[in-house]
Formats: structure tokens, C-alpha cells, sequence
């Protein structure tokens, strides 16, 4: 095959707390990086025109639609994902044994996307944001769910921000 | 009184609701869906879909396609002809129509979205590029939009040699020498009131957050190919794929990897499947093929499109006298896998929870330029549920009765269950009155009626509503599902293994997709075999490990017929462990008995053997008692007496927003029986889910086409479905559970319960919140714009 290849660029970030140095092409979306070329396959990419939430990240601290985003703006950024929410050690993190006692999945493919979300949430709530019940709801209103009907979602994310405080 | 109905949490682990034992990896992202299945030496697939509704192909030509670098092939029906047939049909019936079922387009495209090439390339992106090299000339030909268009004389035919467009009839009563006359005309003559509408269940379509995913992999040897799929049924895609593509069985692996949602869209085969799988073979080599999903909005199958025309008779007390209905399903250009299935389920299911003494309901399909429509949750049901509850409150406001009243009078009455109702349905268990007054209990119906009335004498418009609904489920024994034209078995088998260092090892066909099946099985191993939920795995949905199984996960099945066949595999491996200890210590197996520690002699204190203890001796005693096998590893079978009847009732307050025609939903009851509860959060979780589908049903969801046939939805944005902030905070629920006869542990099924009676409940209290005079809501779903118009209606007596 002589296939005229694209150009590609290299950029540095950090990904679930680890340097990533990785070759990419000016098109490809953060969360083709992500899944393709890191396989951290927990970003889930679902209706890729940034309305469902599934792909959601955070990139430095900031809850990012991962499908809209493109690698390189990436660049020099922190990234977290799914997968970097449990401890080092592999410790649920409180969101995630929360989302397992409430049933706040079926089919867990929104997961991820709320998890990171609400990840967002509770550190805002930490640094002093309140949130009162209908706004909680607001805001979980960002990403979407075909199973569970929210409810025990939001009573999942519910309980972390009452533990928290 | 009430409350001793209900059978509360049997011993043991079964009734609790026990956290997913699947969960850890979803909460994780260690979950693998087909997306995140790669193998070496992989390509990937798209592909071109028609941009026309109708249109002959007249050439197509990809040598500039073939022709770009890091292209592998690009094939068209040309291609395909003698290697992969037409796609196999789950309901097939007698008189019915077949479209040409091709998985590529031949000669002509009959919806937008139709597939009629694929490229295959190094990745995605070169795919979707070589498709826009694809020339193809097209010959427009006259649209047929909906069913009127269809059923007009002079239609443009989609399949002229059927001469027709109608797929098929089915009419109850069936035609019979020996059926009793329904004297429909006269007692709708001596009726008190009749209610006539025409009524219009918008499509939908599933939406699942994951789209369709297939990724084969391929074995030189054999050759033989393993098919990961986003399917809801590995052995029916296993058994199409050999019809289609010729290869024997054994040489296809079929494995449901994780589902991400599937409510009866992935339950049939897809044309994808096929192709994938026939590259997979023609290449040498694993091909990928992931939907986006801009092509989901009208490749994956959509649902429902049906107009019922219903006349429902009632006497002055406001009790049932006869039903008409004329139910119409737009099927879209062809039949799909389940062809007229859904429009039979309507049929069936129109009397509803009623005695309905007369009936006349003629069902039919015709085809239109739109893509065919397949399974979605409710499957029907909804379609009946919505005209039949909307004639009830009807009917009740010409007689001047309270809707509530209405229900009592006709509802079938404890005695008279198992109920056979005039469609042959039998509802076979239940407390119908008991579990309405509960539901109405809980909400306090008079108090939220006088609410209702006070608010909207202050000028607010707050409304009532309430229906009821049965839910066809554990579908069904393979005698009824061959009766209504089905060509699958309906029986279930589970293979339970106790290793030998006594750990547990269960295998299903049935496919985990967000319901827990996976978990409600643990459970019910567990109580069997007495052991602890962290000693027993799952493994589902694989035709490699796991025993046939004819249809899999769909029909609200799985907990009632996987849940019976896995509990008779345990039973099985029980009584063996029992033999092997009894023969261990030496005493009759009848005076052994199973407990957590293990295996004990009743009458001897201190005489027993540890379960592990057992397990190894079964695979490693020199001896066993005389005649028996090594090992444990049992199969079980079950095939149900007959489907299980589900049922319950829906009450919702809502109030409109007289600003900008937005409906709040401000209270949502839901009483429901599906027997005893294996899992009580898993069941609160189908129904709530359910509940909240039903809600964007109501309010929000429809894929409508224009004028010119397109599609105007073809992004997640233009597909508005319910967000956290479009549900009541609580869906409160009331539960009995009454167990079936017809099922081994008397479970019925639960997924498509939520979804039935909730939209028509929904409407129901928006016509209450409605001035009098306004027009009735007869089509779903209800837009704000409609309720706007509505309330600009002045009242008769004013006007």
C-alpha cells in the first residue's frame, strides 16, 4: 500500500495521573485517542455530537465532551478518565461503590460519562459549591441514560455529596 | 388487607435485592462492549446508504472507491449474490408477503438509510472516505410515505409482485366453524354510549446509548468464525448466520459481549450481522463493523407506527359491551425479521385486563419508504393499551362516571382467573381490584381528584390520569410462539458446573444487557445449592459454553424461563452432590440434606461432609455410588406451560404550563404484580426505567419524515428523550405478587412493564387537565404546541 499518510503531530499530556508522550493526527477526537491509542476503551463514545454525555472526561479538573474535543488541544493537558477514578490500589472510589449500591446502572454504557460528572460535582461541592437537590438534577441533566430512569443516579451522587460534607 | 398479598423475600439470598455481581466492571470502565474488541490483522467496515426513499439503482460504480489507498474491498449486492441469502424471519406466517430480505440493496432502495454497499478498509476513517468515492445513479420513483398513501387507490408499489401493499391480515375472533358469534354490530347498537376514534402510536425507536457493534473474528481452520455482537440473542444470529451464509453451525461462534441497552432493537438478526460476518469469511481476515450514530437514526429497526381505529361500547353502568378495532401497522418498506409481530401482539393484547363480551378486531401491515420497523420494548402492547385506556376515560365522561369506576366494573375479578379473554390470551394470575386500590391507595386518588378540580377552578391546569395494563411475559412455550407464526423454540436450558474445588460455574444463552440476568440466575443458584453469591459466576451469552436456548432475551423472559431452567440444573447437580455424600458416609441419600456448611445426616448430630469436600470427591473419588458418572456439570431444560400474564396500573397527576405548553409530572404511581420478586431492586429498576421510556413517549420521542419522505432525525439533538429533569422526582411504586401457574418458581417477567400503561396514564391526566370541550388526545406524542392549541379552545357552554 502507498497510501499518502496524513500528517501527524506529537503531544505530551497526562493521562490518570501518567505521562503520555503519543503521535496523533490533527482529526483525530480525544476520545479516539483515548480508546484507540491509550485503549482506555471505559470512554464510551455514543452519539458523538457532544448531547449524551457518554464520553465524557475531565480535562484539567473541567468535565470536556471527549468526542468534540480534539487530541491536540489535549496538549499539556491533564486528563482523567473512567478508569482513573479508583485508588492506586484499585479502591473503589466512594462515587463508584455509590453507583454499585443504588443500582444507578443497567447497561452501563452511560457509566462512565456519569461517573466522571458527577466526579466533577462532588469536587466542586468540596471546593465550597452547593448544591441543593434541584440543582443536582440540573445539572445530571447533561448526560444522557436509556435505563434507569435517573433516579437512582441521582440518589447515588445524592449520598456522596451528603458524605462529603 | 392488602399487604398479606404480598409474599415477601423467600429464604436465602432469592428477594433480596443483592448489588449486580457483574457491577464491579461497569463502575470501573472495565466493561467490554463490541467497540472495545479489537484482534490482529483487523479492518474496518461502513456503509453507503441510500439518500433517496425510493429509487431504482441504475449503476453503481466503485473502482475510485476501490481504488484509494488503504481500501481492502468494496462490495455491492453484485457481490453478495449466491453467498449471503435473504435474512431468515423470526415470525413467519401463513399468508403473509416477503420483501426481498437482501442485506445489500438489489435494483432499488426503498428507504433512506437502505445499505446497498460496503467498504472495508484499514480503518474507519478510509472506510467512510471510500464511500464518498462511490458513484451511484439513481432513477427517483413516487414515495409512499405513510399508510394512507399506501392504502390509496393507484398506490406506487414498493413490491410490485405482490400487487399489493398490504404484508398480511390477521382477524379475532379467528375464523372458525365452531366460534361463537360476536354479535359486534348489535351490541354496539344497544350500547349506552360508544366511543369512536382513530388513534396513532408515533414511531420510536430504542435509542440505545450503545448502537449496533459487530466485530468477527476468523479462523483459517474451519474456517470458522467467532461473531461478537451487540445482540440480544446469540443463538438465533447463530442460526440465521448458517441459513444466510451457508456454514454449518458448528463453525460459528456467536458471543454477546457487554450490551450497552438493547430493548428489543438487537433481538433479531440484522442485515449487519450478515455482512460483517460474510466479509469476515471472504477476506481471511477479522472485520469490524461499529454503527455510528448518524446511520442508527434509520438503519437500526424502529418502532410501533400504528393507527387503531377502535369503537368501544358501553351499557349505562358503564360496563364493556363490545370492541372494534382496526389496527394498521406501518411496517416500512419490508417485513424485518419479526415482519407483522407487533400488529399481532396489538390484536392480542386489545381487550386488555377487561371482559369484553363481543369482539371484531382485524389487524394488518403495509409497507411504506421507511425503514422496517423491529422489536422495541412493549412490543405492541403500548400500541393496545393507549386506545383502549384513552376510550375507558371517554366513555366514563359521556356516561358522567368516574374513570376509576369504570375500570372496577370491568376489570376480570380474582374468580375468574386464569382468565381467557376473546383474543385466546390467558391472564392467568393476579389480584386486578386489589392492586388497583393500592395503587390509588397510595396516592390518594379523591384527594388528588379534589386537588386537581380546586387548581383548575383557580384557573391552573392540573389533571388526573390513570390506566391499567397486563405485560405479556415469560414469551412464551414454543407451542404458542409457533402458533402465533413464530419460528423459534421458546424453551430455555442452563448448564450449572460445580467445580471440583466446589465452586459454581453457571452457563446461559441468555444475553446481559443492562437487565441483570446475571445476577437474578446467581441468586437463584445460590438458594439452591446453598453456597454464597461470591462462589458462583455467570457466564452468558455465548454459544460456545452456554446451551441452546431458541430466543434468548426478549419477551421478558429471562427471569422467569432462564430462572426456572437454571433452578432445575441446580436441583440436578444437588441431588448428585447429595448421592456422592451419602455415599461418603455411608447412609441413605434421603436422610441427607443441603445446608451452608455442607451436606449433614438428619438424625446424627455432627455427621457431615463439607459441599467442596463433595465437589472434589466427585471428580476425584475412586469410587461412586454404582451407575453414576464423574464430574458435576447438569443441563437443564424448561419450556413454560404457558406465557405469564404481568399486569398493573398506572395513576399520574400532572399540570400543564399554560405558557409555553410544557406537561410536569407531578406524581407517579405505579402498582404491579410480576410475581415473586428474584431481585426487588432489579425489578424497581425495570420498571422505573420503563416508566421514564413511557414518559419520553408521551411527551418527547417520534421519528418523523416530510414531505419529501426524508428523515428529520438524524442526530441524538434531534431526538428529544427524557433527561433527569423530565421525571418526577420519586416514581413511587406498589407491588404484589402473585405467583404464576405457569412458570417453575412462579416469577413473570418485568422489562416491558414500565413502558405499557404509563404514556396513556400520561395523556389521560393532561385531557383531565384540559378545560371540557377540548380536543381528545388521540396520537402520541403530546407536543406543547398541541397543548397550547388545546387550551386556547373556550369551553362549549361559554363559548
Amino acid at each position: 500500500m502507498t497510501a499518502e499518510r496524513e500528517p501527524t503531530h506529537e503531544i505530551d499530556l497526562r493521562v490518570n495521573g501518567e505521562d503520555v508522550r503519543v503521535r496523533t493526527r490533527a482529526r483525530t477526537s480525544l476520545a479516539d485517542l483515548l480508546r484507540d491509542e491509550l485503549r482506555l476503551t471505559g470512554t464510551h463514545l455514543s452519539c458523538e455530537e457532544g448531547v449524551c454525555g457518554s464520553c465524557t472526561v475531565l480535562v484539567d479538573g473541567r468535565s470536556a465532551r471527549s468526542c468534540l474535543t480534539l487530541a491536540l488541544q489535549a496538549e499539556g493537558s491533564e486528563v482523567v478518565t473512567v478508569e482513573g477514578l479508583e485508588g492506586k490500589d484499585g479502591t473503589r472510589a466512594a462515587l463508584q461503590d455509590a453507583f454499585l449500591r443504588h443500582h444507578a446502572f443497567q447497561c452501563g454504557f452511560c457509566t462512565p460519562g456519569f461517573l466522571v460528572l458527577a466526579t466533577e460535582i462532588v469536587d466542586e461541592a468540596r471546593a465550597g459549591v452547593e448544591f441543593d437537590h434541584d440543582a443536582l438534577v440540573r445539572r445530571l441533566a447533561a448526560n444522557l441514560c436509556r435505563c434507569t430512569g435517573y433516579e437512582p443516579i441521582v440518589a447515588a451522587v445524592e449520598e456522596v455529596l451528603a458524605d462529603g460534607r | 388487607m392488602v399487604a398479606e398479598l404480598t409474599t415477601e423475600a423467600a429464604t436465602g439470598v432469592v428477594g433480596q435485592s443483592v448489588p449486580r455481581v457483574d457491577g464491579d466492571r461497569f463502575v470501573r470502565g472495565q466493561a467490554r462492549y463490541a467497540a472495545d474488541i479489537h484482534f490482529p490483522r483487523q479492518v474496518e467496515c461502513a456503509f453507503l446508504r441510500s439518500p433517496h426513499p425510493h429509487a431504482r439503482i441504475v449503476a453503481i460504480d466503485v473502482g475510485r472507491a476501490l481504488a484509494l489507498p488503504g481500501v481492502v474491498a468494496v462490495l455491492t449486492a453484485a457481490d453478495l449474490e449466491g453467498r449471503v441469502g435473504p435474512h431468515n424471519f423470526l415470525w413467519q406466517r401463513p399468508d403473509q408477503h416477503y420483501g426481498p430480505g437482501r442485506c445489500l440493496a438489489v435494483d432499488r432502495v426503498r428507504f433512506v438509510g437502505e445499505a446497498l454497499a460496503v467498504a472495508v478498509a484499514e480503518d474507519r476513517a478510509i472506510a467512510e472516505d471510500a464511500l464518498e468515492l462511490i458513484e451511484v445513479e439513481y432513477e427517483l420513483l413516487p414515495v409512499v410515505r405513510d399508510i394512507d398513501e399506501a392504502l390509496a387507490d393507484g398506490a406506487p408499489l414498493l413490491h410490485p409482485d405482490w400487487g399489493e401493499n398490504t404484508v398480511d391480515r390477521v382477524q379475532w375472533p379467528h375464523p372458525h366453524p365452531k366460534q361463537r358469534p360476536q354479535r359486534v354490530d348489535e351490541r354496539l347498537a344497544a350500547s349506552a354510549v360508544v366511543v369512536r376514534d382513530v388513534f396513532w402510536s408515533q414511531r420510536v425507536q430504542a435509542a440505545c446509548m450503545e448502537t449496533r457493534g459487530t466485530v468477527v473474528d476468523y479462523d483459517a481452520a474451519g474456517p470458522a468464525i467467532t461473531v461478537h455482537t451487540s445482540t440480544q440473542s446469540v443463538h438465533q444470529v447463530r442460526e440465521s448466520l448458517s441459513l444466510m451464509l451457508s456454514v454449518p453451525e458448528h463453525r460459528i461462534r456467536v458471543v454477546a459481549p457487554d450490551v450497552g441497552g438493547a430493548f428489543g432493537a438487537k433481538a433479531a438478526i440484522s442485515r449487519e450481522e450478515a455482512v460483517v460476518a460474510h466479509l469476515a469469511l471472504r477476506l481471511r481476515r477479522p472485520v469490524r463493523w461499529i454503527e455510528d450514530r448518524r446511520e442508527a437514526w434509520t438503519a437500526t429497526t424502529p418502532a410501533r407506527g400504528q393507527r387503531v381505529e377502535l369503537e368501544l361500547g358501553f351499557d349505562l353502568d358503564g360496563v364493556i359491551t363490545a370492541l372494534r378495532a382496526t389496527n394498521t401497522l406501518d411496517m416500512g418498506s419490508e417485513p424485518s425479521p419479526v415482519g407483522m409481530g407487533p400488529v399481532w401482539v396489538t390484536g392480542a393484547c386489545m381487550p386488555g385486563p377487561y371482559r369484553v363480551p363481543g369482539i371484531e378486531i382485524h389487524a394488518s401491515a403495509v409497507v411504506t419508504n421507511t425503514p422496517p420497523v423491529g422489536s422495541y420494548r412493549g412490543f405492541g402492547q403500548p400500541e393496545a393499551i393507549f386506545p383502549l385506556e384513552r376510550a375507558i376515560d371517554e366513555g366514563a365522561r359521556m356516561l358522567g362516571l368516574d374513570p376509576v369506576e369504570v375500570r372496577r366494573r370491568n376489570l376480570v375479578e380474582d374468580d375468574e382467573l386464569p382468565f381467557t379473554t376473546p383474543t385466546r390470551q390467558v391472564l392467568d394470575s393476579g389480584h386486578y381490584h386489589d392492586l388497583l386500590d393500592l395503587t390509588l391507595d397510595r396516592l390518594d386518588y379523591p384527594q388528588a381528584v379534589a386537588d386537581a378540580r380546586r387548581a383548575r377552578a383557580a384557573g391552573r391546569f392540573v389533571g388526573v390520569g390513570v390506566a391499567a395494563f397486563t405485560e405479556s411475559t415469560n414469551f412464551g412455550p414454543t407451542r404458542n410462539l409457533f402458533k402465533a407464526g413464530i419460528v423459534a423454540s421458546g424453551w430455555d436450558s442452563s448448564t450449572v458446573r460445580v467445580e471440583p474445588d466446589g465452586h459454581v460455574r453457571v452457563f446461559s444463552s441468555q444475553a446481559p444487557m443492562g437487565q441483570g440476568i446475571e445476577t437474578v440466575l446467581a441468586q437463584s443458584v445460590a438458594d439452591v445449592l446453598a453456597r454464597p453469591l461470591d462462589e458462583i459466576r455467570v457466564d452468558a451469552g455465548d454459544t460456545l459454553t452456554g446451551p441452546y436456548t431458541g430466543y434468548a432475551s426478549g419477551g421478558s423472559r429471562g427471569a422467569g424461563i432462564a430462572g426456572s431452567s437454571v433452578t432445575l440444573a441446580a436441583r440436578k447437580a444437588r441431588a448428585k452432590l447429595t448421592a456422592i455424600a451419602a455415599h461418603a458416609m455411608e447412609v441413605d441419600a434421603d436422610d441427607v440434606e443441603l445446608d451452608a456448611d455442607g451436606f449433614a445426616v438428619r438424625a446424627v448430630p455432627g455427621l457431615r461432609i463439607a459441599f467442596a469436600e463433595v465437589a472434589r470427591l466427585a471428580y476425584m473419588a475412586p469410587r461412586l455410588p454404582e451407575g453414576m458418572e464423574h464430574g458435576v456439570e447438569m443441563t437443564a431444560a424448561y419450556d413454560p406451560p404457558n406465557n405469564a400474564f404481568t399486569y398493573g396500573h398506572v395513576a399520574v397527576v400532572v399540570e400543564l404550563d399554560p405558557e409555553l405548553g410544557f406537561v410536569t409530572i407531578r406524581r407517579m404511581v405505579i402498582g404491579h404484580d410480576c410475581g415473586p420478586q428474584l431481585n426487588p431492586a432489579i425489578v424497581h429498576g425495570q420498571v422505573l426505567g420503563g416508566a421514564v421510556q413511557g414518559i419520553g413517549v408521551a411527551l418527547f420521542e417520534e421519528l418523523p419524515y416530510d414531505a419529501d419522505g426524508q428523515p428529520r432525525v438524524s442526530m441524538m439533538r434531534d431526538y428529544l428523550q427524557p433527561t433527569a429533569v423530565d421525571r418526577p422526582d420519586q416514581v413511587e411504586m406498589v407491588h404484589l405478587s402473585t405467583p404464576s401457574p405457569y412458570s417453575l418458581t412462579g416469577v413473570k417477567g418485568v422489562g416491558e412493564s414500565g413502558v405499557i400503561a404509563t404514556p396513556v396514564a400520561i395523556a389521560n391526566a393532561i385531557q383531565d387537565a384540559q378545560p371540557e370541550g377540548a380536543p381528545r388526545i388521540t396520537e402520541m406524542p403530546v407536543r406543547p404546541e398541541w397543548i397550547l392549541d388545546a387550551l386556547a379552545v373556550d369551553p362549549p357552554d361559554a363559548g
